[in-house]
């Protein structure tokens, strides 16, 4: 596995990706995922981890479990449009504050 | 949605005929000339088979509201033309139950057109049916709605190269706004010439996606295997047996006995000689093909700012906020309109009217036209027809239930359910449901009876039957809730102990279910549709479909339980079982007329809350008999109805043991509140 896969369990909330795999003990599962159009190589970011997860894909947004979450697998994109896309998600006095503080720490 | 026969009910001797019966029954309708309306949930089929029809079928911001096939016809000029709405396909391999009953359907029925509906925002996921359905041979028309929601958000999309690329016609809509529509029915209307021209100037049919030379390789062997005729073209029975489809390989097994080991092998040949599932591979390389057409064919310009509708959506979907939000909701939507606005204001005011106006003037129109006393007692008097059928259903039922239909319909348009059922995903998985379960649970709160029907959305049967289960034990519906608030709300701790009951019983009782029911817990996924205002036509027209479903299905019944009850009275029927049901209330601590109301629940659930309301009024109740009586008659009883449907549903042998359960259950937990108030000697 590449390095910058992850299972969408691993990723921070904020992050875009790609759809890398969908791997499940269970056929059934993987074809559910793959008929509700997640498909591999189609762009991926992750709005909320709790209580369940919420990702954006494409213009759609959708609510899966923990275990169903854990069976997608996502080639992480770094760099630029996983930062700014965090400051957008982070919103409220409180995160501008976290990440003032990150982007000191960082330099 | 849930209802058929009011989508549909404008139109005489149309069928509509429901999901479930439809297996090896094909309906009575001119094959050639039918539409076909498919597509994933939530696109706006619905609106679009609408305004097609002039039907009205239940629209909402809600995936997978129509549960059955609706059918309706549409004129454009000379020629009338049959619709069929379909339940929502993710693809043309069915998942769900809804999913076979559409696919059964476009093979069975071979409509002229397939409409295929899909969202303007989101072609990348959308698309891959489309190649689907083209590649099986199906006469395909796309069409590309929500295009105004699509521009807001700056996507831009090439119509005429998509249908060039696509070689189908391709018709913009925003059917919400009513455009496009023209030109939708001209393509209609003008479709087999299209299709005519493009059979004249292809020879070879081109395919759209092409799959590794050694799937392409093997199509062509299990292609030329296949000698009969699926309804679908052999490449596409050929996919379908590779990706492992259930359906038609028993299908193939059937027709084409002579070949199919060898098709076998050649799929598991196949299967076996790859990393990955074959499924998988193929649905990639379709995706991969969907993705080149959306490059080649969307321009997006990329939007920074949230729109407020995505703040709300972010708000609602965090416990911090989502919480607060969610009672929020329930203390002003139920409690305050149902319950403080219907059930109290609104049930009085009628009340009072039917009592003080109504009553008198029918007793004495019957006493003094009806010589017979029996008849007499049958239309007027305590319990009859006209006196205490109708006025329960006009003047308590209908309020409290119309309330609650119109802050459900506000509720469900604006796409909140989606997000409530994400927030409760976890909890519900402790009662062996996933958040899907938010639809029915919430419409119980509303009738029992519709909710029952709304289960089959659900995925699994483990997760359906718990479900109805736990609709006909703990969740009261909007007469009874109604009721036994009005009753309960001068009492604060009465009503903090009702709630807690029946939600301690709603738990423990899923919690041990779902333990019992063998299979697997189902997983969760859902899609979040965008959050909007409720469109004020859509609210009214949801209210007045689902009133009217009601009072078909309720208003009979109040009538037959009307007429029973007086049958029972005359010959005595009757007060033997409220004999029979005495000495049981009275060890749950009640007044032995509550054993009247008590029977008159089964007649109907709210029936009977209709019954307590009147003994509350009479004031012949103490605290703790109301929190007890309203307790039992919650956990009590599935009424007539509700019964009726979960034989409908569920089947005689489950809907007979889950009764058996409740019977006793709801006695013995009415005991034991009792005894537990007693002991712990708290005055309510």
């Amino acid at each position: 596995m590449p390095v910058n896969v992850v299972t969408l369990t691993k990723m921070e909330v904020g992050q875009h990706g790609r759809i890398f795999s969908l791997t499940h003990s269970n056929p059934d599962k993987v074809r559910k995922l793959l008929a509700l159009g997640l498909y591999p190589g189609l762009p991926i970011r992750l709005l909320q981890k709790f209580p369940s997860y919420v990702i954006q894909v494409g213009h759609t947004q959708l609510a899966v479990d923990t275990e169903t979450a854990q069976s997608i697998e996502v080639a992480k994109e770094p760099g630029a449009g996983a930062a700014c896309s965090r400051h957008r998600y982070r919103h409220g006095w409180w995160r501008r504050w976290l990440n003032h503080r990150d982007s000191f720490s960082s330099e | 949605m849930e209802h058929c026969h009011s989508k549909t009910g404008r139109f005489p001797g149309l069928k509509t005929w429901s999901g479930t019966q439809s297996r090896g029954k094909t309906p009575n309708v001119h094959f050639m000339n039918q539409i076909a309306l498919v597509g994933t949930p939530n696109v706006g089929k619905s609106v679009i088979f609408n305004l097609l029809t002039g039907a009205r079928a239940t629209v909402s911001n809600y995936p997978g509201t129509t549960v059955e096939v609706s059918r309706g016809k549409s004129s454009s000029g000379r020629t009338v033309l049959g619709v069929v709405d379909t339940p929502g396909m993710y693809s043309l391999m069915p998942i769900t139950e809804e999913e076979r009953v559409t696919r059964r359907l476009l093979l069975e029925e071979r409509p002229g057109v397939v409409l295929h509906v899909v969202d303007a925002k989101n072609l990348e996921r959308m698309l891959n049916l489309t190649l689907q359905l083209i590649e099986a041979g199906f006469p395909v028309v796309l069409v590309v709605n929500m295009i105004d929601e699509a521009r807001r958000l700056g996507i831009n999309i090439d119509f005429r190269k998509l249908e060039a690329l696509l070689g189908v016609p391709v018709v913009a809509t925003s059917a919400v706004y009513r455009l496009g529509l023209d030109r939708l029915r001209e393509v209609v209307a003008g479709y087999r010439l299209h299709t005519k021209r493009q059979a004249e100037s292809q020879d070879a049919p081109r395919h759209l996606v092409v799959y590794t030379p050694e799937i392409e390789k093997n199509i062509l062997k299990i292609e030329q295997l296949l000698s009969n005729n699926y309804g679908l073209t052999k490449r596409a029975v050929a996919l379908l047996l590779l990706q492992g489809d259930r359906e038609i390989h028993e299908l193939v097994a059937k027709r084409d006995t002579a070949n199919y080991d060898r098709i076998n092998e050649l799929v598991a040949g196949l299967q076996a000689s790859g990393q990955e599932s074959l499924n998988f591979v193929i649905g990639k390389r379709r995706q991969d093909r969907v993705s080149k057409l959306c490059r080649q064919v969307v321009t997006e310009w990329p939007q920074h700012r949230l729109s407020w509708g995505e703040r709300i959506s972010r708000l609602t979907m965090q416990p911090l906020t989502g919480i607060p939000i969610l009672l929020l909701v329930l203390y002003f939507g139920l409690y305050r309109f149902v319950g403080v606005f219907g059930a109290g204001t609104l049930v009085d005011y009628l009340e009072t009217g039917y009592e003080t106006v109504v009553n008198p003037l029918i007793n004495s129109l019957v006493t003094s036209y009806v010589p017979w006393p029996a008849v007499q007692s049958l239309l007027a008097k305590d319990y009859g027809v006209l006196t205490l059928a109708l006025r329960y259903a006009i003047a308590i039922v209908l309020p409290i239930v119309g309330t609650f239909f119109l802050v459900f319909s506000v509720i469900e348009d604006s796409g909140y359910l989606p997000r409530l059922a994400m927030l409760v995903d976890r909890v519900f998985k402790w009662v062996g449901l996933s958040g899907r379960a938010v639809i029915p649970m919430t419409l119980g709160f509303g009738c029992d009876t519709m909710a029952t029907m709304v289960t089959r959305t659900l995925e699994s049967p483990r997760e359906r039957v718990i479900a109805t289960l736990l609709l006909a034990l703990a969740i009261p519906c909007s007469a009874q809730l109604g009721v036994i608030l009005a009753v309960l709300s001068g009492r604060p701790k009465a009503m903090a102990v009702w709630v807690g009951f029946i939600l301690l019983v709603f738990i423990l009782v899923g919690f041990l279910t779902a333990r019992l029911i063998p299979g697997e817990p189902s997983g969760f996924y859902m899609e979040l549709p965008p959050m909007r205002w409720p469109r004020w036509q859509n609210v009214l027209m949801k209210t007045y479909t689902r009133m009217q479903w009601y009072f078909v299905e309720v208003l009979p019944l109040f009538i037959l339980a009307s007429v029973l009850i007086w049958f029972g009275e005359l010959t005595g029927v009757f007060q033997f079982l409220i004999a029979v049901l005495t000495p049981l209330v009275k060890w749950l601590g009640l007044p032995a007329q509550t054993a009247q109301v008590f029977l008159f629940g089964f007649f109907r659930r709210d029936y009977g809350a209709a019954g307590l309301f009147d003994l509350y009024r009479s004031g012949g109740l103490t605290g703790t008999q109301l929190v007890v009586a309203s307790a039992t008659l919650t956990l009590f009883v599935p009424c007539i109805a509700q019964f009726t449907m979960m034989i409908k549903e569920r089947g005689v042998k489950t809907a007979a043991a889950i009764a058996s359960f409740i019977f006793p259950f709801a006695f013995l937990s009415g005991y034991l509140l009792y005894r537990l108030i007693l002991f712990l000697g708290v005055s309510l």
